[in-house]
């Protein structure tokens, strides 16, 4: 038997601009731009509908580098909303949000507690007759940069009834986040605390369970590396402390990445078919549940359409064309579940012996060679793409370059090829391979 | 391939010449001064080799200078070491053309003759260019790189061993920079990503600014609270203005008003002050004058009219005993006619009554004529009663239905008796007659047993006649045997014999053989053998004549059984089967005496057979005949049953008709008595009786009406009586005698008709009395208003201090006056008020009595003027307002700066698309120049390698590679520091040498699959130092080993070196 009942999200990122996608018609774009904001609705309504005692948000509630006035109005009404309910809301600020940001004025009303940033505050939660429930402490990026450990902040206030914590924090600094109030797990786990309601790390996860150490992902998904469905959980808490939680999504437009096999197809025709059957089966999917979705294609397989598919421009023109045409269904039907295609990435293989070639004593076979030592050096291999694109990067195109690398890797002032980026490093190194082979074979009996 | 024999017919200068070269000698050194035919020779190997240069190059064509035929021949020593003779000459071919390169002729050693083809077979698909250039050259050609360069020496300097042609490689990087041309260029306003970029930038600068919008929230908020107050200063600043002119609109408007109103006061102030004057005095006065007239006038008119009633009242005078009674009087006058009715009623029912009684008296005379009407009242006629006498009917009537029915069953069963007698006697003859037949017949013995020891008997008689007849055929069967074994112990006798002599012969011999024991062993067994055979064959003997007897026995006993049986049943003998038998008794006797003889013939099988035959025919007839009989017996006691009861059923119907009659007397006399009890006449019928009290029943009827009409008539006559009494007592309290002569109905109606005529007139009287009374009330309270009126006018007057009509009438004058003066005044101050509300009436008084009407007008306008100053500036402000309002509207719900955040987004996305895009092209790119960087230093074609090699020989190691740079058709060279210099840099000899040995590595590598094509060289080495020269003749010595090498030289030296370091080579001297 519950004694009572929370919700725990994080990341909201609220009108945050969503990433990777361009030449989107407007009735589409605007649906994925108001998707945090559907999010948040959702949110609300779940917290409404499943009745918990209070919500708690681990931070990013918005981006305050985005300087959106009508993402704070937007969730101010929300917590607004949720206290005219009865609702607490307990908010710990991240690094998107840190207190020194440039915040509008706004006086909370009842029941809505934001965090300080110059200590952990603790509160004590009641039930309707009084009695005491839980202490839900938490603190603050007091400034975007917070690099201490705050979690060694935390103490139990009471260790007899259930102790939440509210942090903004990378465990064990995971690599693809910047390492913002780094903690450890032990650390988290030898605290006392019981429930670790933590932000920051957009995929959801359940890093330690009693004392549970929670990420809840971020609640709308707003580039193809979050993929998945997002949301929030909802938390039980049992008189012996015992914890329950239930997954709830809150995401308004389903980011997706699918690998399609085009296996020994023979023509055109045929991959298309598989693609637009993979695109139909992704809309008729009960996970989605009627909502649109971006997706990202990975052609699979051996194929002697290799050289085709590798060539980017068809893959483009496909998605295009699947594009246009879901583009004229939501113009006609602006509630279409439409299947947004982002790109459509060919990881097939020829019918080329790559390994023939591989091992013949030519220029071919040296280039291969070098190819693969290459594929297999990470350092040689991110030196020379570096080494390549000097040119480039050091452009006036550099900074966005690295803007748009650092933003998939999560942090800004990382490498420039971060960890990320190496998979991509990979992918482009595969694809000049491929395109040199195509045209150094050209007319050849090699194929 | 070698070259053994030089036979030129006529080239250039040469004709007629021969030169025998040693076919061992791997260098040949030609030497010999200028103008020796050096040249020329070298020129003729290649022209027969590959042709005549065209006519149109004369020079090069050496056409002979004297008339001797164009050409010659080559004799070769092939490879394989057979010998070709080549001759070519400028002669017609088989064809009679005359081609310019000249017709050659090829004969092999085996005889084949060949032309072109042939030739081209033997020296491979060299062309002359190859073969000018790199195999039969002199200084020019040396010199010159340009003759390595030619596509088809490219690709074996180039390519060789790359696996891909190394255009396809360059065409490949050319299309990777061009890719990445349009991608991007460092300063580039066109590529892709540059223009990417530039809009980047753009936007980024845009959203800058719309972040510095959406930052400066707070403060646009701030100014809007702050337009909001000045606007709300203004607004009621023009509030205040406009109330402001307002009043002074007020205040122009009314002074017409107020000036009426001065005026007004300033005359009142002019009238005499009167201390007072009744209000509305003169309208009072007027008023009540003629009121005093009219009701002097109306006092008159009454006093007239009281008059006329006076006369009136004394004209009526009612009866007023007559009307004291006025109640009882009507009351009877209201029965009269009532009374009168019942009168005629009175008569008609003492018709009714008389009517009555006769008929009562003839309803009674039906009845019985000796009946009073007291009796027939006393007779109870109730539904009881009734019910009784049809309860005794209906039993009476079913009592002699029974006795009918009794009676006529009674004569049914007699008619039966009589049927049912005559058939019995008859059936009990028939009987008698039968017995008598029957026992006349068969006094057989059978008759006396039961019918069930009959049929045993007759089963065990068949079945002894069975028994013996088996017996018999088993006697014979046995006769049969006993004769066959008689003849089989004959046979076996003898054998017997012999076995007994063995029995004894054996025992003895075993005695005196063997042992004792075994011979009386032998002898014991042999015996017992004997002894068995023996025995049986005794047996047999015995047994055959023992069965026959015992059979015979057995029959003998069957056949006595037989006949006990049959006797017991026929009770006598049998009787042979042929003979007919006379009586049973003599049969019987015939029979026993043929028994006591055994075996008598005449009691055989067949005749007991017969015997037994007949007996069971006997018996079924008897049995038959015995069956009918019981039959006809049967029906005999079945008759006497059926008359036995007929007879008791008759009895029983007589009881029961005797119990009828008893009842049926019994039913008679309870009516009777019943009858007695009420009176009645006994002998009367239960109908009957019915039918009386249905008569009795009307008389009562009768009787009852005439006493109703009785008891009207008591009735009417006491009523009547009544009313006559009441009328007199009436007259006597009207004092009044009753006159005899009238009825008293009509005595009542007179009366009633006076009492009405006094009753009206009483009733005039009254009121006509009310009327005067009244009037004399109204006379009364007129005279008290003429009083009244009268002290009105007077106090009038007094009060208004008149003493008099006319001075009255004169005060009255002046008072409207004032009135209508301060009417003017009150109006004016209510026009006021209406403008401006009567609180501020003071205040607009004060305005008015202050400033006068162009004072207030230049106000006016001066107000008016700031009204509009004030509007302006409000809608200023407003538009302002609703500017900000908007714009903070925007940034609140705007989706503006958003669209910037996700354009940039959109732009970084196409810009990292087209950034991966490049870095594809850009790796590709590299990857090519890498590939191609290994593959220039580690992987350079074998040519390379091989120049590279005598490269380093002939510049002993200064030099130690050869390189060609990927694709491009240059060679460099390698230094032994490394420093790596390009063609045009290097020395004249240095440059030669380099060609040279390049030129060795190409000969060297051009080998295979075809002969050796020997090496000409033409005086190539005059550049070369000593030293370099000797390494070069070094390699020649090499290079010799393969092939054959010509060498042309004028130079004495060179022939010294050649002689002192190649001691092999054969030295050839041509004159001048």
């Amino acid at each position: 038997m519950a004694i009572f009942r929370f919700m725990h999200a994080a990341d909201l990122h609220l009108d945050s601009p969503f990433r990777g996608l361009s030449d989107v018609p407007k009735p589409i774009r605007d649906r994925i731009r108001s998707s945090t904001f559907m999010a948040l609705e959702r949110l609300v309504e779940l917290a409404i509908s499943e009745q918990v005692r209070f919500v708690v948000i681990a931070g990013d509630v918005y981006d305050l580098e985005d300087r959106s006035v009508r993402a704070q109005l937007r969730f101010q009404r929300a917590m607004e909303q949720l206290a005219s309910e009865g609702i607490e809301v307990y908010i710990a600020h991240g690094n998107h949000d840190p207190l020194s940001g440039k915040h509008m004025q706004w006086q909370p009303p009842r029941g809505i507690h934001v965090f300080p940033g110059d200590g952990v505050s603790a509160h004590a939660v009641h039930d309707r007759s009084g009695r005491l429930l839980a202490h839900v402490q938490g603190i603050s990026f007091a400034t975007p940069a917070v690099t201490d450990n705050l979690a060694g902040k935390f103490r139990p206030v009471d260790r007899s009834v259930f102790q939440i914590g509210v942090l903004h924090t990378n465990v064990d600094g995971a690599a693809e986040h910047g390492n913002y109030a780094p903690s450890s797990r032990a650390e988290l786990v030898a605290s006392g605390i019981d429930y670790w309601a933590l932000g920051h790390i957009h995929a959801r996860g359940i890093l330690h369970e009693a004392p549970h150490i929670v990420y809840p992902g971020n609640t709308q998904g707003r580039s193809i590396r979050e993929t998945g469905a997002k949301g929030c959980y909802i938390v039980d808490v049992e008189e012996d402390k015992a914890v329950r939680m239930r997954f709830h999504s809150t995401d308004a437009v389903r980011w997706l990445q699918v690998e399609v096999s085009v296996e020994a197809a023979r023509s055109e025709q045929e991959v298309q078919e598989r693609i637009a059957r993979e695109l139909e089966a992704i809309r008729e999917s009960a996970d989605l549940a009627g909502r649109p979705a971006v997706v990202r294609l990975v052609l699979g397989g051996r194929t002697s359409l290799n050289r085709l598919l590798r060539s980017s421009s068809w893959l483009d023109e496909a998605a295009g064309e699947w594009n246009r045409e879901e583009g004229r269904r939501v113009e006609s039907d602006p509630d279409y579940p439409f299947v947004w295609v982002e790109s459509i990435r060919a990881q097939t293989s020829g019918l080329i012996d790559r390994e023939r070639l591989l091992g013949q004593d030519s220029f071919v076979g040296d280039l291969l060679r070098l190819a693969d030592e290459l594929r297999t050096d990470e350092a040689q291999l991110e030196q020379f793409a570096e080494q390549m694109t000097e040119e480039l990067l050091r452009s006036r195109a550099g900074k966005y370059i690295r803007e748009g690398q650092a933003v998939y890797a999560g942090a800004a002032g990382d490498a420039v090829h971060g960890a990320v980026g190496r998979e991509e490093l990979r992918e482009w190194l595969d694809r000049a391979e491929e395109w040199l082979l195509d045209r150094l074979l050209e007319g050849g009996d090699q194929r | 391939m070698r070259i053994t024999r030089i036979e030129i017919a006529g080239f250039g200068a040469m004709r007629d010449a021969v030169l025998e070269l040693a076919p061992d000698a791997p260098i040949v050194l030609l030497h010999g001064p200028n103008e020796a035919g050096k040249s020329t020779l070298m020129q003729f190997v290649r022209s027969v080799l590959f042709g005549f240069q065209p006519r149109s190059q004369a020079a090069e064509r050496y056409a002979p200078l004297s008339g001797a035929t164009h050409g010659g021949a080559l004799l070769l020593t092939l490879d394989d070491g057979r010998t070709a003779h080549v001759q070519r000459y400028d002669a017609p071919d088989a064809q009679g053309k005359r081609p310019s390169r000249g017709t050659v002729t090829v004969t092999l050693e085996d005889g084949t003759v060949g032309g072109e083809e042939l030739l081209r077979r033997l020296i491979g698909d060299i062309t002359e260019d190859v073969y000018r250039n790199i195999y039969a050259f002199g200084l020019t050609e040396l010199q010159e790189l340009r003759t390595l360069q030619s596509d088809e020496l490219s690709g074996y300097l180039f390519n060789a061993g790359m696996g891909v042609s190394g255009t396809a490689v360059l065409e490949t990087e050319k299309q990777v920079a061009a890719e990445l041309e349009r991608l991007f260029r460092p300063r580039g306003k066109k590529q892709t990503i540059n223009q990417l970029v530039d809009q980047l930038d753009q936007l980024s600068s845009e959203l800058r600014r719309s972040r510095s919008v959406q930052e400066s929230y707070h403060a646009r908020r701030a100014e809007l609270e702050r337009l909001r107050e000045q606007l709300s200063a203004a607004e009621r600043e023009l509030g205040e203005a406009e109330s402001r002119i307002a009043w002074l609109d007020k205040c122009l408007q009314s002074r017409q008003a107020w000036q009426e109103l001065r005026a007004a006061e300033l005359e009142l102030q002019e009238l005499p002050v009167r201390a007072s004057f009744p209000k509305d005095g003169l309208r009072r006065f007027e008023e009540e004058k003629l009121r005093l007239t009219e009701l002097q006038t109306m006092r008159d008119q009454l006093q007239a009219k009281m008059a006329a009633v006076e006369r009136q009242l004394r004209e009526l005078s009612p009866d007023g005993q007559r009307l004291a009674l006025r109640r009882e009087i009507e009351q009877l006058a209201e029965q009269a006619s009532m009374i009168r009715s019942l009168q005629h009623e009175l008569s008609n029912a003492r018709t009714e009554d008389a009517q009555l009684a006769e008929q009562a008296r003839l309803q009674i005379a039906r009845i019985d004529d000796n009946w009073t009407e007291a009796q027939v009242a006393g007779l109870n006629t109730s539904l009881a009663e009734r019910s009784a006498i049809t309860g005794f009917r209906d039993r009476l009537a079913a009592l002699e239905r029974q006795a009918e029915t009794f009676a006529a069953e009674a004569a049914r069963l007699q008619a039966e008796k009589q049927r049912l007698l005559p058939r019995r006697n008859e059936a009990a003859d028939e009987l008698t007659r039968a017995k008598e037949a029957l026992r006349g017949r068969h006094p057989g013995r059978w008759t006396e047993l039961a019918p069930d020891e009959r049929r045993q008997h007759l089963h065990r008689l068949n079945r002894a006649l069975q028994s013996w007849r088996q017996a018999a055929w088993e006697l014979a069967a046995e006769e049969r045997r006993q004769q066959e074994a008689r003849q089989r112990g004959r046979r076996m006798r003898p054998m017997l014999l012999a076995l007994a002599a063995l029995t004894i012969i054996l025992p003895v011999g075993l005695f005196l053989l063997a042992d004792g024991l075994t011979a009386i062993l032998a002898a014991a067994a042999l015996l017992a053998v004997d002894g068995v055979l023996l025995m049986m064959w005794r047996h047999q003997e015995v047994d055959g004549s023992r069965g026959r007897e015992h059979i015979a026995r057995e029959m003998q006993r069957w056949s006595e059984e037989t006949m006990a049986l049959y006797m017991q049943l026929s009770g006598e003998q049998p009787y042979g089967a042929a003979e007919a038998a006379p009586s049973y008794a003599g049969r019987a006797a015939r029979s026993r005496s043929r028994m006591s003889e055994a075996g008598d013939a005449a009691w055989s099988i067949e005749a007991a057979a017969s015997a037994v035959e007949q007996l069971e025919l006997a018996i079924e007839r008897w049995q038959s005949e015995e069956r009918d009989l019981r039959r006809l017996a049967d029906r005999l006691s079945e008759l006497d049953e059926q008359l036995a009861d007929v007879s008791e059923r008759q009895q029983a119907i007589a009881e029961e008709q005797a119990a009828c009659g008893q009842a049926l007397e019994a039913g008679v006399d309870q009516w009777r008595s019943w009858l007695a009890e009420r009176g009645l006449p006994t002998r009367l019928a239960p109908e009957t009786a019915l039918e009386l009290f249905s008569l009795a029943e009307q008389a009562k009827q009768t009787f009852r009406q005439r006493a109703a009409v009785r008891q009207r008539i008591t009735g009417y006559g006491s009523r009547i009586a009544e009313f006559e009494e009441q009328v007199a007592r009436l007259f006597a309290r009207l004092s009044e005698p009753l006159p005899d002569s009238r009825s008293a109905v009509e005595l009542v109606r007179e009366l009633a008709e006076l009492v009405a005529r006094d009753a009206e007139q009483a009733e005039r009287q009254q009121a006509l009395e009310r009327q005067w009374n009244e009037w004399r009330e109204e006379l009364e309270r007129t005279a008290d208003r003429i009083r009244q009126t009268e002290a009105l006018i007077s106090g009038l007057w007094q009060e208004a201090g008149a003493r008099d009509e006319a001075e009255f009438r004169q005060l009255a004058a002046q008072e409207e006056r004032r009135q209508q003066l301060q009417q003017s005044v009150k109006q004016a101050i209510s026009r006021l008020e209406w403008l401006v509300s009567p609180e501020k009436l003071d205040e607009l008084m004060h305005s008015l009595r202050t400033m006068g009407g162009s004072e207030l007008e230049a106000e006016h306008a001066n107000v008016g003027a700031n009204i509009a100053r004030l509007r302006s500036r409000i809608e200023e402000l407003r538009d302002q307002r609703a500017k900000l309002e908007l714009e903070l509207d925007r940034l609140r719900e705007g989706t503006e700066h958003a669209e910037l955040e996700q354009r940039r987004e959109e732009l970084l996305a196409e810009l990292n698309r087209h950034v991966a895009e490049y870095s594809v092209y850009a790796m590709a790119s590299g990857l090519v120049r890498r590939t191609r960087t290994i593959y220039e230093r580690e992987r350079q074609p074998k040519v390379l390698r091989q120049a590279s090699h005598h490269m380093a020989v002939i510049t002993g190691g200064r030099y130690v590679r050869v390189l060609a740079p990927f694709g491009e058709r240059r060679l460099i060279v390698e230094r032994h520091d490394g420093l790596q210099l390009d063609t045009a840099r290097l020395s004249r000899g240095t440059a030669e040498q380099l060609y040279l040995a390049m030129r060795f590595a190409l000969v060297e590598s051009h080998d295979s699959g075809h002969e050796a094509l020997p090496l000409v060289l033409d005086d190539i080495l005059v550049n070369f130092d000593e030293e370099r020269a000797a390494r070069c003749l070094e390699c020649l010595a090499q290079i010799s080993q393969h092939r054959q090498v010509l060498m042309f030289t004028c130079h004495d030296y060179m022939r010294d070196m050649v002689s002192s370091l190649l001691p092999q080579a054969q030295l050839i001297g041509l004159k001048g």
